[in-house]
């Protein structure tokens, strides 16, 4: 029933067009990689999905954005209602965001603090205090993410994989049917990537939370996501499911990158890496 | 949680005790039989000594609250209605009325509270929108123009005063000491509203204060509406601070220091932190005042004075060990 639509979504800052003409479906309890290069538009796409950056031009004006340097296009719609016509709480109770970790100071709140901050959009304007239900979204928040050990931590004393997981598992305390999640893994020591890892299947597995991720580590991408978009320039390289794309992963992995990539044999699966000049 | 309305309640009743027992003291010592007895100690108690520790609690409270907002918001320790320039716009608008000598009341409003508020309200524009040309969303960006609004207005204030003569002067320094000096309950009744007002509205976002400092876009990606939030938080701050200097003059320190032995205390919580910064606010100038009357008696010393003296070596004991 849930799905967010992005259609024809097209976003510029200045003359420079950050991503053009992007049009994808995310249904109930699909899981979608988006990768490309740095640069490629994933993070603004991100943007664009949960309202962070509007792509409504009358809107976009009324936040003072230069609108004479900006070409905005497109529609984004959350169960068939445009994202423009929607307040930032009804946005907030189908989609929440966790944005890049790195160099983000951590807030001075208790991991349960911060989760209990999550379910402002189903408060009252006063934030009254913790309903039955906002209790029972935390605690099974906590459980989910495997951090009901850090509730009663200060934000600033975790380590960053702790610290990533405290961010999720705000977000999963929102509630929302969608969660997107920038670069969840990039700064993370690969027992923390794993952790991670296993929290996103957790959440659509156990919770049918649908899951946008951007990354660009390829095999989180294709190990954790059942859909891949990819970037190339702002614009739509691929846009299907992981099937389709393993059909020629190699090719379509060298031109997103611009690297030569190549696949290794690895437990009845297949691992890819890129081909550098340095190989030991 | 629980912790924390405990400590609300204990510092609401330190509150009531002092606002009780504060105005026996001054110049001389009124006991309570006096009060039943004397009739002129009684005019002192009733329309000199009480009214001045009133109006004391209410500023240190008010001053408080409006840093912590500003903190808040710029997520930056420094941030206070002085480093962002706004008590200094009210002190220079309120002056120019001292300075001119246009007394009276518009609107039901003295002429030097208005000064002081569009004081206030013209160098919060500046700094919103010199902070806003430049497109930079970054907190030191504003406390930089802020700072820099903040000179200003003080070179205007000086420039004023050199050309006033020696009694508007000594008027104007005197008044920039900062006092809570009143005669009777007027004072307290004319910034009452723009308090209570501003009070209200900032109560009413303090869940987008606590949302600011996990950073905006998370806060809009929660259901906070950012832009509306901030700019009401900017508007109540402005014209708490706005009313309070024209009554009391620029009282330093209490903004800056009040918020961070709070936070101490309390945790980063804003709905338990703005009750705890009004009632320790007010405590801290309540107390200031009172050893302003006493410790030079009979001679006032401006409790501006007084609250930097007390609070500056208070503060570096508190950082010891916090980091915000």
């Amino acid at each position: 029933m849930n799905k967010i639509e992005a259609k024809k979504v097209t976003f510029s800052y200045s003359d420079k067009i950050i991503i053009k003409d992007i049009t994808f479906t995310v249904g109930a309890g699909e899981t979608w990689a988006i990768i490309g290069r740095n640069g490629a538009g994933k993070s603004t796409l991100l943007k664009c999905l949960c309202g962070l950056l509007s792509i409504n031009k009358k809107r976009a004006m009324k936040e003072k954005t230069p609108s004479s340097e900006i070409c905005h296009r497109g529609d984004v719609l959350i169960n068939n209602i445009n994202i423009a016509n929607l307040s930032p709480r009804q946005i907030a109770k189908q989609i929440a965001y966790v944005p890049q970790g790195v160099g983000r100071i951590p807030p001075p709140f208790t991991v349960r603090e911060y989760l209990a901050m999550a379910r402002f959009p189903y408060g009252g304007i006063w934030g009254s205090g913790l309903s039955p239900d906002d209790k029972k979204n935390i605690e099974n928040a906590l459980e989910l993410t495997d951090t009901v050990h850090l509730a009663e931590r200060m934000m600033n004393t975790l380590s960053g994989g702790e610290l990533q997981s405290a961010f999720i598992a705000g977000a999963a305390a929102q509630g929302t049917p969608f969660l997107l999640l920038d670069e969840p893994t990039v700064h993370l020591d690969p027992y923390h990537q794993e952790n991670i890892r296993k929290l996103i299947e957790r959440m659509y597995t156990q919770r049918g939370v649908s899951v946008i991720t951007v990354t660009h580590d390829v095999n989180f991408a294709l190990s954790t996501h059942n859909n891949i978009l990819a970037l190339v320039d702002g614009e739509t390289f691929f846009c299907g499911t992981k099937k389709e794309f393993c059909i020629n992963a190699i090719g379509n992995l060298s031109k997103i990158f611009s690297v030569d990539f190549d696949v290794a044999e690895c437990r009845g699966g297949k691992i890819f890496y890129y081909v550098n000049g340095g190989a030991v | 949680m629980k912790i924390g309305q405990l400590g609300i309640i204990m510092l609401a009743l330190i509150a009531a005790a002092f606002i009780a027992l504060l105005p026996f003291i001054g110049m001389e010592t009124i006991g309570i039989a006096q009060l039943f007895s004397d009739a002129l100690q009684k005019e002192i108690f009733l329309t000199l000594r009480l009214p001045r520790v009133l109006i004391a609690f209410a500023a240190g409270g008010g001053l408080a609250v409006c840093g912590l907002v500003f903190q808040g918001i710029f997520r930056n320790p420094m941030a206070d209605p002085f480093t962002l320039g706004v008590a200094s716009g009210a002190s220079f608008g309120a002056a120019l009325t001292i300075l001119t000598g246009i007394t009276g009341a518009f609107l039901g409003i003295p002429i030097i509270t208005l000064g002081a508020l569009c004081g206030a309200a013209l160098s919060f524009i500046l700094v919103i929108t010199f902070s806003s040309t430049t497109r930079s969303t970054s907190s030191n960006t504003i406390l930089l123009a802020g700072i820099a609004a903040s000179f200003f207005f003080s070179s205007l204030l000086m420039f004023s005063q050199y050309l006033s003569d020696m009694r508007g002067t000594f008027r104007i320094v005197r008044w920039l000491m900062g006092g809570v000096e009143v005669f009777g309950y007027g004072s307290l009744l004319s910034i009452l509203p723009f308090i209570v007002i501003g009070l209200i509205l900032i109560t009413a976002n303090a869940a987008a204060l606590d949302h600011f400092l996990a950073g905006e876009d998370i806060a809009q990606t929660r259901g906070i509406r950012v832009r509306r939030s901030r700019n009401l938080l900017l508007f109540s701050a402005t014209i708490i601070v706005g009313g309070i200097v024209s009554v009391c003059g620029p009282i330093g320190f209490v903004g800056l220091m009040i918020p961070h032995f709070c936070r101490r205390l309390f945790g980063a919580s804003h709905k338990i932190l703005l009750p705890a910064c009004l009632l320790s606010g007010g405590i801290f100038l309540m107390i200031c005042d009172a050893f302003a009357r006493t410790i030079a008696a009979p001679t006032d010393i401006p409790v501006g004075v007084i609250t930097a003296l007390l609070g500056g070596p208070f503060l570096v004991w508190i950082l010891r060990r916090y980091r915000y």
